[in-house]
This record gives C-alpha cells, structure tokens and sequence, in this order.
C-alpha cells in the first residue's frame, strides 16, 4: 500500500502535534520560567515528532484510505466520545481563533492602521477573507503559508546580513531602529523559520505530487533541520549559563505570536502590521477550513458548504466579539495552551489504543509517510 | 407482402427526393444507359473542381454498378457507404454524395466522397508571439495544416492524434498527445465531450471554447496556455502536456497549465540557460512590482507619508503642490488612462496605433503634468507600472494585470498597507484554487523554482 502524497488530515495530526507542544512550552514558561530558545526548539522537534506518529492514524482507523475521517471517529472511538472529542477541538479551534483576531484587533489599534482600528470593520473583514481562502481547500492554505515562509526567508536573509558590519539595516529600511542585530537575535528568530503549522503546511505543498518514498524524505528532511536548530539551541542554552546572548522572558500568547512571526518587519510599523495580517489571515483560514470540515462531516450534513463556512464564521465573531465584549483575552490566555495540551494527552492514549487494537486485529504497523511496513 | 414493399420502396424514393431547403444544394444527374448516378453536394462546402477532374470522369468510363463498385474505381480516400438518412449530415461536412439509380429505383446505400473545399490563408509569421530568432511560421485557420505543421517537426511514432467534433457546429477538433500522457488526454477529452453536452451552440474559436470547459468556467485566471507557434505547442507537449486543436481557430490550446508558465515565453527556447534564468526572475519581479508599484505610493502617501526619507519627502512634495487631487484620484486616471489607450490602439492599423501611443502616451501625460493635473512623480510611476506589465511573457497575464490594477489601488486608498495584503492575500486565494485539467494551476514541485533554475523548462 503506498500513499501517493500527505492527505489534508495528516497534516492536521502533525499541525495539532506541534501546535500543543509549543503551547506546551508557552505554559512551562508562565509557570517555573522555562525561557530559552534551545528549549523551544526541543518542545518543537518533538512536537514535530508526535504530529508525525499521528499521521498514520486515519488509514489505522478507516483501515482503508479516503474512507471518511470524522465517520471512522466516531465509530472508532464509539459514537458519545466521538462526538465530544470532535466538539472539543471545534471548540477550542474557535475559541483560539477568536483570540487571534482580538489579538490581531489589539495590533491594529496599536499601530493606528487606517480604517481597520475599528472592531466590527477590521474583524468581520478578516473573516471573510479567511472564508475566501478556506473555501479553496487545504492546498490555497499551503499556498498561503508557502508566501508567508517566502517572507520569512526574506526576513531572515535581512537579519543574517544585519549582522554582518558592513551592511547597516538603515540603509534599506529608514525605520531601523539602528541597532545591530546580535547574532544569537538573528539566529533565534531564524528558527522560527521552520516551526508551527507554516512549516507542515510548507511540507504538504512541498511534498505534492511526489511518491511515498519523497514524501517521507522531506519530512526526514524538516526533522533533520529541526535536530541542526536544536544543536544551535543548545549553544543558545549557555545563555542560561550567564552568557546572556538571548532570553525570552515573561512570554505571553500575544507576544509568542508575534515572537515567531515578523518581529523585524514590524519595525516597519505598517509594513510589519501587514505581513502579520497576512500571517493571521491565513492561520484564521486554516481553522475555519477545518472547523466546518468537521461541521459538515459531522452534521448538518445536508448544508452546502457556504453555510458550514458561514456557520463557522459565525461561531468565531461571536466568540472574539465576546471576549473583546468582556475583556476575556488576558484571562483565557493562560488557560489556552493547558486546555490544548489536554487535547493532545487524550489524544496520545487514543491513538495508543488504536495502535494496540490494529496489532490485536493483525493488521501490519504502519510507519511514517502512512506506508506499511 | 407485396403493399409493403411497394410502400416500402415509395418511401425510400421519398426520402430520398426530400430536399431540404437550402440553396446551396445541388444535384446533378449522370444518365448512363440503363444507369443514373445523382450526384448532390453543397456548394458552399464541396470542392467542384474534385467532382470534375476526379469522380465524373471515372463513373463514364467504369460505369459502375453498385456503390461498392464506385468505392473501389474512385481514386479518394475515406470514402463512406451509409444511407439515405445521413445525407445532409454527410454533404454539410464537405462531401458529395452519388446515389446510384436502375431503372427509375435508388439503391438503398449511398456512397459520400469527402470533397471538402479548403479556402485558407497561407502559413504566415506570429501575430501575438514575436520571437527574434527562431522559426516565424504560426498556425493559421485550418485544422490539417496546423496539424500538419506539430507533426513535420515531431516525426516520433508516440505523437498521437484523437479527432472530435465540438459543438452543434460539428466543428472538427483534435487533441495531440505523446503517448506518455493519454491519462492527461483523456481529461481534456473528457472534459471536452461534456462542455460540447452542456453548450450545443456553435463555438466562435479555441479560446471561447476554453471559457466553457469545466477548468475555465468561472475563474478569472486562465488555466489553459494559448499559443500560436507549433513550436512552442511542440515543445509543451514534450513536456507532459496536451494540445487541443480546432478547426477555424489560429491557436493551440494547451493543458494543463500552470501559472508558471505564464513567465515563460516561446523566444527563450533558443536563449542560453542562464540568460533564461535572469530573464525569467525578471518577469515574476516585473509581475509582483506591475501590482505594487502605484498602490504602494498610494498607500504611503495617504496614510504614512512618514515612511518616506527626507530626500524624497522633499521631492514628492515639490512634485505634487500644485496637484489639487488625492494621490488615489491621480492614480486611478493614470491607470484607467492607460487601460483606455490600449484599448484604443488595439484595433488600429499598426502605423496609427504607434501614433495614437505616442500622443497618448507622452503628449497627454506631459500636458498633464503642466496643467497641474497630476505630479510628475505619479506620471513616473504609472509609466513604470505600465512598462512593468507589458513585459509580462503571455497575453492572458498582461491583460489579467491590468484589470487587477484597480482594484489593487482601491484597497490601498481605503485601508493603506494592510489593505495591499488583504487585496494579495485574496488574490492569491482564488490564484491557488485554480485548476487546469484536474491538475493545481499554481503548484511549486520539489523545489519551488526549479522551472526557473531548468531554465527551458
């Protein structure tokens, strides 16, 4: 049985992997401190590892490919659980995409972005454009992110060159601050190069159209880069050590966001704002593609799919506009990473058991890249 | 049993007199002793000068008597036997149909000699597609010739050809593949069969034709190549794809296509490699920058003038005192300016449209500068703008380029900066949903630019 190519729910497996186990460093921090960037990197890698263990979850539990997925959860994990599984990731998407655009919001009306500093102007624009791009399916998705990894590259480029003495970043952006860049700076947020859902996106559209054998030598590939950056982390580590090259201390959700994303074009005041609106844009895309996937395979399944979109959307204005009404975002904030960090511990036993049932029922293990062994 | 069969033949030479009415049928009748030959064809359709040196001269002295007879003297090929009913199907077709008649009864089977009459202009240079070296010979109206032009410079035994019909018209169409790609030319023709279902009208040409099949409906960007050089159509095909040929249109359809594709021009097949490679990366700068340029200003200008050194603060500030506009308004009646002076000499006769350019192009801009009614730096820029997407390689990208100018430069008057990410963001989105022949239109492989680091391909 070979798998021509990474299906849409793998990627999810491996997105969801590496999402928790970020957040999972982000709550280590608030609670005993754990600030650097070697231990981010870590958390990352195996991040990246356990989404990878994931990916041969939908042939375990469809036994067969392009069986649907939501259906083999349901029967897989018995209707009931099934069904709270599924609704506890809906909600927890939503609620962390509400958080996102009122995190969006906060940075717009901080940088005064003209016309969009207003919530029921900015919010329900950025939502349409996430339905826009969502409707299209996983593959606008990974073409979006691709972009965003292109101007991450570019960032990094700048960076490394800023760097260097014989090249002054004023020179080509009048808004530098002026300081030189340090090199354990540059090469830390360097590392966001590869990390979160841009770099697993990145790999489904990098992988595309290639033979198993492809698909998992690319992955080998990002986890090899993964275990280069963690090498550079640990070096980063002595900064612990009282070599105080690079620390991240007091890092909050908000901030993480904007850690990993174009630090240095915001800078550029309204350029940065905007090339994190279009990171934003696409991560918001990316949930509600797969919150009214789950919709519709899950119910309601007589909709067209404008109206799972719609309904989508919907679900995630009122939450933002709710926690915006509220002032909730502070709050949950703390509480988010714990909560997806649950969803990935009830996960890992699931697919645990699965795994055992397969072995019991005589079926062969799968490997990585979804090919059996 | 003997009412039957007279009604029978009756109605056989009822149907067989049953002329339809148009006047461009014509009969001729050849009495040959206890023989009579009709021969029907239409004028507008049947070659006469064929009849007349070919086919008469061969039923005098043979005088056939059958059909199967005549099929075998007549020095034609694809010669049908069939009857009565499929006349006027056959005769709108080209061919001539000759009914052979003994004492007063037509025979039952007819035989249809294809005649069709071939009124076409010769092979000429590429009126789209300007190449400065190279062949200059480009696909003209007719299906065989075109067909004739792929396969002299592809003598391989794994070119193939599947002949169609599209639309009500009948129109003759075909689809060129190397044998490697039937699965792919099985998607055209599949998607080609069910366009011809869905629209029964007559198609106009190749490209309104594209617009109807189930990849081109609804979408802004083009996801079929158009060409006019069977070199390039050569060259595609070697590459994985499948051409689609019609008669009556002077291009190539190729599939699937991909949007890299658009950066890439037939004149670069006889470029060295890494002239290709820098020219290319100049195009997708040109792309990015014909969609960026003006909006930008726009947007810094209106929102963070601030962004702006000192020096060129100074500059645009000397440039626009006089201008009584915003710099959205100045940008938009440059733009649309532009839009209108193409769309005015695209008709023209080649000497007046250099004319018409230069007066649009410098005279009005000058003397709107002078007026006060737009900055110099706008004029600058807009001309930058407009160079910048007239470099595009294809037609299809150079046209799309203009129309996206605007709304571009409207979202950059309302929402600044970030307005110009929503308006790319959004492009982008409906770019990457775009499919041709079941295949992504905007897909990178392995390496996201290797089409540009191969250079040719």
């Amino acid at each position: 049985m070979t798998q021509e190519r990474l299906t849409a729910w793998q990627l999810f497996y491996i997105a969801s992997g590496t999402m928790g186990c970020i957040n999972f460093y982000l709550m280590m921090d608030q609670l005993i401190d754990m600030s650097s960037t070697s231990a981010y990197m870590v958390l990352l890698a195996i991040g990246a590892v356990i989404g990878l263990l994931c990916m041969p979850m939908p042939s375990l539990l469809t036994r067969e490919e392009g069986k649907d997925f939501t259906a083999s959860h349901m029967a897989a994990f018995g209707t009931f659980f099934g069904v709270f599984i599924l609704i506890l990731f809906l909600a927890s998407l939503i609620l962390a995409g509400g958080m996102m655009l009122n995190e969006m919001m906060q940075i717009l009306d901080r940088y005064q972005t003209p016309n969009l500093e207003y919530y029921w102007i900015a919010v329900p624009l950025m939502l349409v454009c996430a339905v826009v791009a969502g409707k299209g399916g996983v593959r606008v998705l990974a073409g979006l992110f691709f972009i965003v990894l292109c101007l991450r590259i570019f960032e990094t480029g700048l960076l490394v060159l800023g760097v260097t003495s014989s090249f002054e970043l004023r020179s080509i952006l009048p808004l530098w601050s002026g300081l030189p860049e340090r090199p354990g700076a540059a090469i830390a947020r360097g590392s966001a190069l590869f990390s979160g859902i841009e770099m697993l996106v990145f790999l489904r559209l990098y992988t595309a159209g290639l033979k198993a054998r492809s698909v998992r030598g690319a992955i080998w590939s990002a986890v090899g880069a993964h275990c280069a950056f963690l090498i550079i982390g640990s070096w980063l580590m002595l900064g612990i050590c009282g070599f105080d090259m690079i620390r991240l201390v007091d890092l909050t959700t908000i901030d993480f966001y904007r850690v990993i994303s174009f630090q240095f074009f915001e800078q550029l005041d309204e350029v940065g704002i905007s090339i994190q609106l279009f990171w934003t844009l696409s991560t918001l895309a990316f949930v509600l593609w797969i919150n009214a996937t789950m919709l519709r395979k899950a119910v309601f399944r007589r909709w067209p799919e404008a109206m799972h979109y719609g309904t989508a959307a919907l679900l995630m204005l009122a939450v933002a506009a709710g926690l915006w009404e509220f002032r909730l975002n502070q709050l949950l904030q703390k509480w988010q990473p714990i909560v997806l960090l649950v969803m990935l511990c009830v996960y890992i036993p699931i697919y645990g058991l699965l795994l055992a049932r397969a072995r019991k029922s005589g079926q062969r293990v799968p490997t990585v890249g979804g090919e059996s062994s | 049993m003997p009412n039957t069969n007279k009604n029978k033949k009756a109605n056989m030479n009822a149907n067989m007199n049953v002329k339809p009415k148009t006047d461009d049928w014509h009969t001729y009748l050849l009495e040959l002793q206890e023989r009579t030959y009709r021969i029907e064809w239409l004028s507008s359709m049947a070659d006469q000068q064929i009849m007349r040196e070919r086919i008469l001269p061969m039923l005098q002295q043979y005088r056939p008597r059958s059909s199967e007879d005549m099929k075998l003297i007549l020095p034609i090929a694809d010669i049908e036997i069939r009857t009565h009913r499929e006349k006027h199907a056959f005769l709108i077709t080209g061919y001539i149909s000759i009914t052979l008649e003994t004492a007063g009864v037509a025979h039952p089977d007819v035989l249809y000699a294809p005649c069709k009459s071939i009124n076409y202009r010769s092979v000429e240079e590429p009126k789209e597609e300007y190449s400065e070296s190279g062949p200059k010979d480009a696909f003209t109206e007719s299906l065989n010739v075109n067909l004739n032009l792929i396969r002299r410079r592809l003598m391989s035994e794994q070119l193939h050809v599947r002949m169609l019909t599209v639309g009500s018209g009948k129109l003759p169409a075909a689809v060129v593949f190397m044998a490697d790609n039937r699965l792919t030319a099985d998607r055209l023709i599949y998607q080609v069969e069910q366009s011809s279902i869905d629209h029964p009208k007559a198609l106009l040409d190749i490209s309104n034709f594209a617009t109807l099949l189930y990849n081109g409906k609804h979408t802004f960007f083009e996801p079929f190549e158009f060409t006019e050089l069977p070199l390039q159509t050569v060259h595609m095909l070697e590459n994985g794809k499948v051409a689609l040929l019609m008669e009556g249109s002077r291009k190539a359809m190729i599939g699937p296509a991909s949007f890299e594709d658009t950066f890439v021009a037939s004149s670069d097949l006889f470029l060295p490699l890494p002239q290709v490679r820098a020219i290319r990366y100049a195009r997708v700068i040109c792309f990015v920058f014909s969609l960026l340029l003006t909006p930008l200003y726009v947007a810094v200008a209106t929102y963070n003038f601030e962004m702006f050194p000192l020096k060129v603060i100074q500059t645009l500030l000397i440039s626009r005192h006089n201008v009584p506009f915003s710099p959205f308004v100045e940008a938009f009646m440059m733009e649309s300016l532009v839009m209108v002076q193409l769309e005015a000499i695209a008709r023209l006769p080649n000497k007046l449209s250099q004319s018409a350019g230069v007066v649009a192009g410098i005279i009005i801009g000058t003397a709107a500068v002078e007026a006060g009614v737009i900055s110099n730096v706008m004029l600058v820029l807009v001309s930058a703008s407009s160079l910048l997407t007239l470099a595009s390689a294809t037609v299809q990208l150079r046209n799309m380029l203009f129309l996206l100018k605007l709304p571009s430069l409207l979202m950059a008057m309302v929402l600044g900066l970030p307005g110009i990410c929503v308006f790319w963001f959004l492009l982008l989105s409906r770019l990457f949903v775009v499919r041709s022949l079941d295949r992504p239109f905007t897909l990178f492989g392995f390496n996201p630019m290797s089409r540009y680091f191969k250079g040719k391909g």
